[in-house]
C-alpha cells in the first residue's frame, strides 16, 4: 500500500515536473518563432525599400537611357490604342483605357 | 514577601511596556497596510519596477498606385551607461573605430553622470554587427525606427518628414502624425538591486499599435514627370523658383505637386527655406491668368457674350489718371479674342460694368482670399483687398491680376471648376488610411466646396479657353497635338522693393489649363518665377505645360481624340 502510494506521489511529482519543462519548452520555441518573426518582416522592409528604390522613375529611366540605349518616344512614335470598336462620334472623347492597353 | 511584590512588580511592568510596545507596532500596521497601503504600494512598485516605452512602427506612406514613397525601418542605435564603463578612455577610442566619430566626443559622453547616453543614432547595420562583435561593457545595441524616402528629392514639399525620434515636422509627416505614429505600447519590468532590468512581467506588457499607413491621390510616375520639367525649366531659364500643380478638376484630386528648388527629406538639414510648400504658402501676383476670374464674372453676369466687340483702343488706354497697355497694338475684337490675345485694355473695359461688390463677391466664390482646407501644412489664405480699401483703380488691376496676392493651389482650383461645369471642389492629398495590415480605416471622398458660375459660363469660358492655345492665342506653345486642350497664359511682373511700382525685370510666368477641354481629367498649373532667358508665360510656361500634359495623358491612356490624334481599334 505504502509503496503504491509512493509510486503515484512520485508519478504525479513527475507529470508536474514534465508540465513545467513543456511550458518551458513551448515557450522557448514562441520565443525563437517571435524573433524569426520579426527578423522576416525586418527583411521583408529591406526588400520593399530597395524595390521601392530600384523602381523610382529616375532610376529606371537612368537605366533604360544609360544601360539600354533607351530613349523617350516623340509624340508620333506612340498610338494609344482603344480596345473594343471604334467610339461613335457622339460618344464623349478623351474616355480612359487601362495602362496594359497602351504602348 | 518583599521579593514576590518586586517580582510581581517587575512582571506587570514588563507585560504593560510589552502590551504598549504591541499596541505602537498595531498602530504602525493599522497605518501603513490600511491608512495608506495604496500609495506605499505604488512607492514600492516604483522602486522595484521599471516602465520601458515601446514605439509603434511608424506607417507608410504610397502613391495611388501603391508605390513606396516612405518607410520605416528598423536600423541599430548604440548607447552607453556610464557607471557600467570601466575605462571610459579605452572604450571610446575602441568605439569610435566602429563608429567613425570622435574619440574625445565619445569619452566625454561615456563619462557623464547620467545613468543612460546615446553615442550614436540610425547606425548602419553592418557597424552594428562590428560593435557587438567588441562586447565592450556598459554599451549596448537597441533597435530604432528609421525614417526612409526611396525616391529622394521627389514630392519632398508634400511628404516632409520627422526628426530622429520619428515626430512629424514638416508636410504630411506633420500633418498626419497621429496617424502615422500609432501608439506607444509599455513594458513593466522587474528590477534588480542596481536597477537592472530582471526578467518581464508577462500580464504588464501593453503591445505598441503600428501606426497606420496613407495611401495619396498623387501618382508617382506623373510626379516624376511635372519635377523633371519643372527642374528643366528653371535651370534653362535661370529662375529663382518653380511650382507645377497637376490635379482631377472632378474631383478635386492632386495628381502631382512639385516644386523647385527642392530637398532631400532624407538629409533635411539643408536651408529651411528650402522645406517651404510654395504652391500652398507662397502668394503671388497672378497676372493674366486671372482674367479668367473676371471673365467667369461678367459673362456669369450676363455683361457680355463671347462673341461681343470690344474696341482695343490700339494698344493704351487710361484708367483712373494710368495708362494701360496692351502688349499688342488691338482694335475692334470680340470678347473671346479679348481673353486669347490676353488684352489688358478689353478685360478692363469689360469689368467697368461690373459693379466692384459683384466681382469682390466671385473673387470670393472662386475661393480666393481663403483657405482650400487642403490636407497640407502651411497654407495661406492669399491677400485680397477689404472692399472698402479697394480704391478707383482696384477694379481694373484685379482685372489684370493686379492688386491680389493667390497660392498656385488656389488658382488651379478656381480654374478646375471652370473644366468642372462651375463645381469648386476642396483638393486633397491623402485618398486612404490603411492598418498595418492592409484593412481600409478611412476613406475620403470628393467634397465640393461650392459652385460660384453655371455650367453655361464654364463652356463658354472652356471654349474661349480652347481658342487660347490656338493660332492667334498666347498660349499656342501649350497645344497638346490630338488633345482639346483650354488653357490661359500669365506674365506678371513682380513688385519692386525699392520703388514700390512694378519690376520691368522681375516676372512671374505662368500657364494654366485643362485637357482634354469637353471632358478634362487633368487641370494643370506651372507657375515660374523670375526666369532670366525670357520671361512670357506663353514662351516660358506654356511648353512646360505641354510636355507634362502630353506624357501624363499616355502615361493615363487617355486616348485622344482630334483629328491630329489617332484611334485605332485593336480586333
Amino acid at each position: 500500500m505504502k509503496f503504491l502510494a509512493g509510486t503515484v506521489l512520485l508519478a504525479l511529482a513527475l507529470g508536474a515536473v514534465w508540465e513545467k519543462m513543456d511550458i518551458y519548452r513551448t515557450g522557448y520555441a514562441i520565443e525563437e518563432l517571435q524573433a524569426r518573426k520579426k527578423q522576416v518582416q525586418q527583411e521583408q522592409k529591406t526588400l520593399q525599400l530597395e524595390f521601392a528604390r530600384l523602381t523610382a522613375p529616375d532610376q529606371i529611366e537612368r537605366v533604360a537611357v544609360s544601360r539600354l540605349g533607351m530613349m523617350r518616344p516623340r509624340y508620333d512614335q506612340v498610338v494609344l490604342v482603344q480596345n473594343g470598336s471604334p467610339p461613335s462620334r457622339t460618344e464623349p472623347a478623351g474616355r480612359v483605357v487601362p495602362a496594359s492597353h497602351t504602348q | 514577601m518583599m521579593e514576590e511584590d518586586a517580582r510581581r512588580w517587575r512582571t506587570v511592568v514588563a507585560g504593560v511596556l510589552l502590551g504598549l510596545g504591541f499596541l505602537i507596532a498595531l498602530g504602525r500596521l493599522f497605518h501603513l497596510q490600511v491608512l495608506h497601503a495604496e500609495e506605499l504600494a505604488q512607492l514600492a512598485g516604483r522602486q522595484h519596477q521599471k516602465i520601458l516605452t515601446v514605439e509603434g512602427g511608424r506607417g507608410a506612406i504610397s502613391d495611388r498606385n501603391g508605390k513606396i514613397l516612405a518607410i520605416t525601418m528598423e536600423v541599430p542605435s548604440v548607447f552607453g551607461a556610464p557607471k557600467y564603463v570601466s575605462d571610459p578612455r579605452a572604450t571610446a577610442v575602441r568605439l569610435s573605430r566602429v563608429l567613425k566619430a570622435d574619440a574625445r566626443q565619445l569619452e566625454a559622453k561615456l563619462k557623464s553622470e547620467r545613468d543612460f547616453v546615446w553615442l550614436q543614432r540610425h547606425l548602419a547595420p553592418e557597424r552594428a554587427e562590428g560593435l557587438q562583435s567588441l562586447s565592450l561593457d556598459g554599451i549596448g545595441v537597441i533597435p530604432e525606427g528609421r525614417r526612409f524616402y526611396p525616391k529622394g528629392v521627389m514630392l519632398s514639399h508634400v511628404l516632409g518628414f520627422g526628426n530622429i525620434d520619428n515626430q512629424g515636422l514638416e508636410g504630411l509627416e506633420r500633418r498626419y502624425d497621429a496617424v502615422l505614429r500609432g501608439e506607444r505600447g509599455r513594458l513593466v519590468v522587474e528590477r534588480d538591486a542596481f536597477g537592472g532590468a530582471v526578467f518581464p512581467k508577462g500580464l504588464n506588457y501593453v503591445a505598441p499599435s503600428p501606426g497606420k499607413d496613407l495611401v495619396l491621390t498623387i501618382d508617382e510616375v506623373i510626379q516624376y514627370i511635372a519635377e523633371q520639367e519643372l527642374a528643366e525649366a528653371v535651370t534653362r531659364t535661370r529662375a529663382a523658383s518653380g511650382v507645377v500643380i497637376v490635379v482631377e478638376p472632378k474631383t478635386g484630386a492632386l495628381l502631382a505637386m512639385a516644386m523647385r528648388p527642392t530637398f532631400d527629406p532624407n538629409e533635411p538639414k539643408a536651408d529651411p527655406n528650402l522645406w517651404r510648400n510654395r504652391a500652398v504658402s507662397d502668394a503671388y501676383e497672378p497676372g493674366s491668368t486671372f482674367k479668367l476670374v473676371a471673365a467667369a464674372a461678367a459673362l456669369e453676369e450676363k455683361l457680355v457674350s463671347p462673341d461681343e466687340f470690344i474696341y482695343g483702343e490700339n494698344g493704351q488706354y487710361v484708367v483712373e489718371n494710368t495708362v494701360v497697355h496692351d502688349h499688342h497694338k488691338n482694335g475692334w475684337m470680340t470678347f473671346a479674342q479679348v481673353l486669347q490675345r490676353s488684352s489688358n485694355i478689353g478685360m478692363v473695359k469689360v469689368v467697368e460694368h461690373l459693379a466692384p461688390e459683384k466681382l469682390a463677391w466671385y473673387i470670393n466664390a472662386f475661393g480666393f482670399g481663403q483657405k482650400t482646407d487642403v490636407d497640407l501644412t502651411g497654407e495661406q489664405r492669399g491677400l485680397t483687398k477689404d472692399l472698402r480699401d479697394w480704391s478707383r483703380r482696384t477694379r481694373a488691376s484685379i482685372a489684370m491680376g493686379q492688386e491680389i496676392g493667390v497660392t498656385p493651389l488656389q488658382l488651379v482650383m478656381a480654374v478646375s471648376a471652370i473644366a468642372n461645369g462651375g463645381w469648386l471642389m476642396r483638393p486633397y492629398v491623402v485618398s486612404e488610411v490603411r492598418s498595418s495590415t492592409g484593412e481600409t480605416i478611412a476613406r475620403f471622398e470628393p467634397v465640393v466646396r461650392r459652385r460660384p458660375i453655371s455650367s453655361q459660363t464654364a463652356k463658354a469660358l472652356t471654349e474661349i479657353m480652347r481658342g487660347a492655345v490656338l493660332p492667334g492665342g498666347t498660349g499656342t506653345l501649350g497645344a497638346v497635338p490630338g488633345y482639346d486642350v483650354a488653357g490661359k497664359t500669365g506674365t506678371a511682373q513682380k513688385t519692386d522693393p525699392l520703388t514700390g511700382g512694378y519690376s520691368a525685370t522681375r516676372m512671374v510666368s505662368s500657364f494654366v489649363g485643362f485637357l482634354p477641354a469637353d471632358d478634362p481629367k487633368l487641370a494643370i498649373l506651372v507657375v515660374v518665377d523670375e526666369p532670366q532667358t525670357e520671361h512670357w508665360g506663353g514662351t516660358v510656361a506654356a511648353p512646360v505645360f505641354q510636355r507634362i500634359a502630353a506624357q501624363a495623358v499616355r502615361h493615363l491612356g487617355i486616348v485622344p481624340q482630334t483629328e491630329q490624334g489617332q484611334i485605332l481599334a485593336a480586333r
